[in-house]
């Protein structure tokens, strides 16, 4: 059974007025709507969202938006893991569709992290910590500091530098409609910029962002489709600094990345296009090295001589990563397999990697 | 004294209350520390979730004997390689203080079965109480004689 991407829809991210079932509707309908002509309606639905209640003061997502869209009759869930949530329920949507459960399966995922101040929603994303880290006043950019200044030093990395990781995915961002920054930033600003977590300043940290993402999976009847070749998840223990430290990084993404490569048939250096979780601009390197883009402390160096580049060798966050679109927690997941399925159709405009 | 569980299977530590490795569901028994060890990390945050208020700093400790937690500085912000010590304070939060002195001597050391060949614990002796929250609280850990869990 192959998995096919009929269609997709992206709402524009950054401070949206809309409700957060809005704008799940809105990227669902867009899905809906610009699927090929022989498509019908969805057969099953699932919703991601990390903290709709929290965020958005919102609960049983999945009927909510099921009856915006016309589909209340379908059955419908809410999938949840995380910042991977967007990611999370694409692969619930592609297995529903592998499985022959459901032919055609709508996957739509969403937050609305800017009703709330900024406090809040710091708070509320630090409940997804181990309690061990809450108890302490431990925050995501707080963890990500700290995992950033332990790669760093392990490998001997200036933070001045990876400055350069912003200023690259801003330079993509800036031709991204969807993106929330859309300007173009200088090294000296982002590391001018105010400290948020030490090492990390603000231009290092994506922004709280609202927005919703839509992908309709179905059965593929035609080899022109872009198909789901492999999918790997993994959790990790969720006391961040219980985790080994050889190498610094995040095995989930290791034992991930090693699923997906393994179900594909493929390798890494088959890969020609990469959107990768850049929350904060050192994860960026980090995940460079543990998808085995670059071996150990050598992403940093990698990107600064321009092989991530959109015209690289392996383009990476050629959208403009999280880094410059914003990062809705729920849907980052699912935007970034949005971004990557117009790149592997030649659609994705100025954002188009592998140009000259 | 701060106590770890440890994983008689896949030898990670840690200090969330549990009652099996989170890593491998393996069996669990307690380590003891003294809290001496050396800042490897270290960082202030400007939007502290509540109670907390900015500055707010947090570090990661190495400690002596193996495992890593993460304390709250009771001082400025420490440079990594900083040594001193970590202790338990109210609701079990764990402080940060620059060259204290915990006690080197007299200071009990591991009592991982594993390491000193005495006895095994099983997942289930330890309940949910195993690491930060165990001292003080809970009896004692109930070591059974008998071939190492895996
Ligand atoms: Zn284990």
């Amino acid at each position: 059974m192959t998995v096919a991407i009929l269609s997709t829809g992206l709402t524009p991210f950054g401070k949206r007025p809309e409700r957060l079932e809005d704008l799940l509707a809105e990227a669902g309908r867009q899905a809906i709507e610009s699927g090929p002509s022989s498509s019908s309606a969805p057969d099953a639905l699932v919703v991601g969202s990390m903290s709709a209640g929290s965020l958005a003061g919102v609960e049983s997502l999945a009927p909510r938006v099921a009856d915006r869209l016309g589909l209340s009759r379908v059955p419908a869930w809410r999938a949840e893991t995380a910042s991977a949530t967007g990611a999370g329920a694409f692969q619930l949507g592609a297995h529903l569709v592998a499985s022959q459960a459901f032919e055609r399966v709508l996957v739509v995922a969403g937050e609305k992290m800017t009703a709330t101040s900024t406090v809040e929603t710091t708070t509320v994303l630090s409940r997804s910590l181990s309690p061990q880290e809450v108890l302490h006043g431990a925050t995501m950019p707080a963890m990500a500091a700290l995992v950033s200044q332990l790669y760093l030093s392990r490998y001997g990395l200036p933070i001045e530098e990876v400055a350069e990781v912003t200023v690259r995915n801003r330079a993509c961002s800036a031709h991204n409609p969807r993106a929330q920054l859309t300007s173009l930033v200088t090294k000296e600003e982002v590391n001018r910029s105010r400290m948020v977590a030490s090492p990390l300043r603000l231009l290092h940290v994506s922004a709280i962002s609202d927005g919703a993402g839509a992908v309709m999976l179905s059965r593929s009847h035609d080899p022109a489709e872009v198909t789901v070749r492999g999918l790997g998840q993994s959790t990790e223990v969720l006391e961040v600094v219980a985790r080994p430290l050889e190498p610094v990084g995040f095995r989930a993404t290791r034992r991930a990345a090693r699923l997906a490569y393994d179900q594909a048939a493929i390798g890494r250096k088959e890969v020609q296009v990469a959107e990768v979780h850049d929350a904060f601009a050192p994860f960026q390197l980090i995940d460079l090295e543990d998808l085995g883009f670059c071996g150990p402390g050598e992403a940093l160096r990698w990107t600064l001589e321009g092989r991530g580049d959109p015209n690289g060798v392996l383009p990476v966050n050629p959208s403009g990563g999280l880094l410059g679109r914003g990062h809705p927690v729920g849907v980052s997941g699912l935007a970034q397999i949005i971004e990557v399925h117009r790149q592997l159709l030649g659609e994705a405009g100025a954002m188009q990697a592998g140009r000259p | 004294m701060i106590v770890l569980g440890s994983c008689l299977k896949c030898d990670l530590r840690f200090v969330e209350a549990a009652a099996v490795c989170p890593e491998c569901g393996g069996a669990l028994t307690r380590e003891e520390r003294t809290g001496r060890g050396q800042v490897i990390a270290a960082t202030e945050i400007s939007v502290p979730p509540a109670p907390w208020t900015a500055p707010h700093r947090l570090v990661v400790v190495e400690l002596e004997g193996g495992g890593r937690v993460l304390a709250v500085p009771s001082g400025p912000l420490p440079g990594p390689g900083e040594k001193g010590a970590v202790e338990r304070g109210p609701q079990e939060r764990l402080t940060w203080t620059a060259g204290a002195g915990a006690p080197t001597r007299g200071a009990r050391a591991s009592r991982c079965p594993r390491r000193n060949g005495a006895a095994t614990v099983r997942c289930g002796d330890l309940g949910p109480t195993l690491g930060a929250s165990f001292e003080g609280g809970p009896p004692p850990l109930l070591l059974r004689s008998g071939p190492r869990a895996s």
